[in-house]
């Protein structure tokens, strides 16, 4: 009996996912990844963004002044820097440029259109 | 004279009379020999048969969406019966018919609620051809004595008609699509419902086939999941990577199948979505981006 309470109250406390709406800058709505990941560091409960631009909702069982005040101390640029600084794909296409062009020094631009590349000046 | 009597009365007894079944159609009816005064009986009995055996008849007269505030039914064949079922009257209209608020049988529109309402065709004026009702009673509208449900449709939470669909009949399929051209996108790790894509279908408890495309776009690093949401339970989950284009983002085109079997009256069919990581998105606007583009479309069909 006390077990079947015990559930029945665990039911009443699992918090429930709500939808509510959101009106988001251009630049927000342009980084919704960078957005979502920060704010699921600092509430586990935000589970992300779901619409379109004119009709935007978050996901999860969270505030929504919460979650409006979170997102306005986001600096958009200083995170997509530092995701893509920590991107390892990023980091093996940096240096896979670096070795590029590396390899080709000395050589001309006549001679690489020669080879059948497209260069542009 | 008793042997006269026993005698009449055998011979009474041994004259064939012509009988006739109260429940079938018999081609041979009336025959040469029928009384004259049983014809009309016999007659009747045929009449009935033929009267069962087209009660359900319907040529088109198909229910299709024309405006947010007026459906149009297409011209067609329809028998319509009284509530009995007793008197069957058969209907034709040669050119399609609009119906708005003003043909509801009682009350208004619904204000600010999804709300349910059927399409009726009426045959109570003694002419050719049908009107429409609207109703939101599903077995019988107010004020007609003649009356046929053949379609249904809903009026949404602003207030438009959406989900036109029909009772089907003769050549008429009950099947709804709805189509979302705005673009939408999600980061959410959880279900969450894909814009425009709700159904509100009314089954007569057949087995239905849900079908949901659209191009996709996200990352192939990161999964893209769907399912169908009927009624608030889950069906036909799919994932994938999307995997074409070239570096960065990338795209897929989503083509979800699943059948199932629909109790008897509605349900509320969605389409949701969940990112596994970056961002997903789904443009159904033409053109607006470099990002493959088009409109994202449910199908729900009765088999």
């Amino acid at each position: 009996m006390i077990k079947m309470a015990l559930l029945i109250l665990s039911l009443f406390l699992f918090p429930a996912i709500s939808f509510a709406d959101i009106q988001l800058t251009d630049e927000q709505f342009e980084n919704l990844d960078v957005l979502t990941v920060q704010m699921k560091k600092k509430d586990a409960n935000f589970l992300g963004f779901n619409g379109s631009k004119q009709n935007m909702k978050i996901v999860g069982n969270v505030s929504e002044d919460d979650v409006k005040k979170e997102l306005s101390k986001i600096d958009i640029t200083a995170k997509k820097k530092e995701r893509d600084d920590n991107d390892p794909m990023n980091q093996k296409r940096k240096s896979g440029t670096a070795k590029l062009k590396a390899s080709i020094q000395g050589i001309t631009t006549d001679e690489l259109r020669a080879m059948g590349l497209k260069v542009e000046e | 004279m008793l042997k006269k009597i026993i005698s009449a009365f055998l011979t009474f007894n041994l004259i064939a009379f012509p009988v006739f079944a109260a429940d079938q159609w018999d081609k041979t009816m009336p025959a040469g020999t029928t009384n004259i005064s049983d014809i009309d009986a016999v007659m009747g009995v045929n009449n009935a048969a033929l009267d069962r055996l087209v009660y359900g008849y319907r040529v088109n007269a198909e229910v299709t969406a024309s405006t947010t505030n007026a459906i149009i039914v297409l011209p067609g064949e329809l028998a319509i019966p009284n509530s009995g079922g007793t008197v069957v009257r058969w209907r034709r209209n040669t050119s399609g018919v609009t119906a708005n608020w003003s043909d509801i049988d009682t009350g208004a529109e619904s204000s600010g609620a999804v709300t349910q309402y059927y399409v009726y065709a009426v045959a109570d004026t003694d002419v050719t051809t049908f009107t429409v009702k609207i109703s939101l009673s599903s077995s019988s509208p107010s004020g007609a004595t003649y009356y046929r449900k053949i379609g249904y449709f809903t009026n949404n939470a602003a207030n438009d008609i959406v989900s036109v669909g029909n009772i089907a009949g003769g050549d008429v399929v009950n099947q709804i699509q709805a189509s979302g051209v705005t673009n939408t996108t999600t980061t959410s790790s959880s279900y969450a419902d894909m814009d425009d894509m709700v159904i509100y279908f009314v089954s007569s408890g057949r087995p239905a086939e849900l079908t949901f495309n659209a191009p996709i776009e996200g990352t192939d690093t990161s999964r893209v999941y769907f399912t169908f949401d009927v009624d608030g339970t889950d069906y036909g989950e799919r994932s994938f990577y999307p995997s074409g284009g070239n570096g960065g983002n990338t795209w897929a085109y989503s083509d979800l199948h699943h059948n199932l079997s629909l109790s008897s009256g509605t349900h509320t069919i969605k389409v949701q979505w969940k990112s596994g990581g970056s961002t997903t998105y789904q443009d159904g606007a033409s053109a607006s981006s470099t990002r493959p583009h088009g409109p994202r479309k449910l199908t729900v069909r009765e088999l």
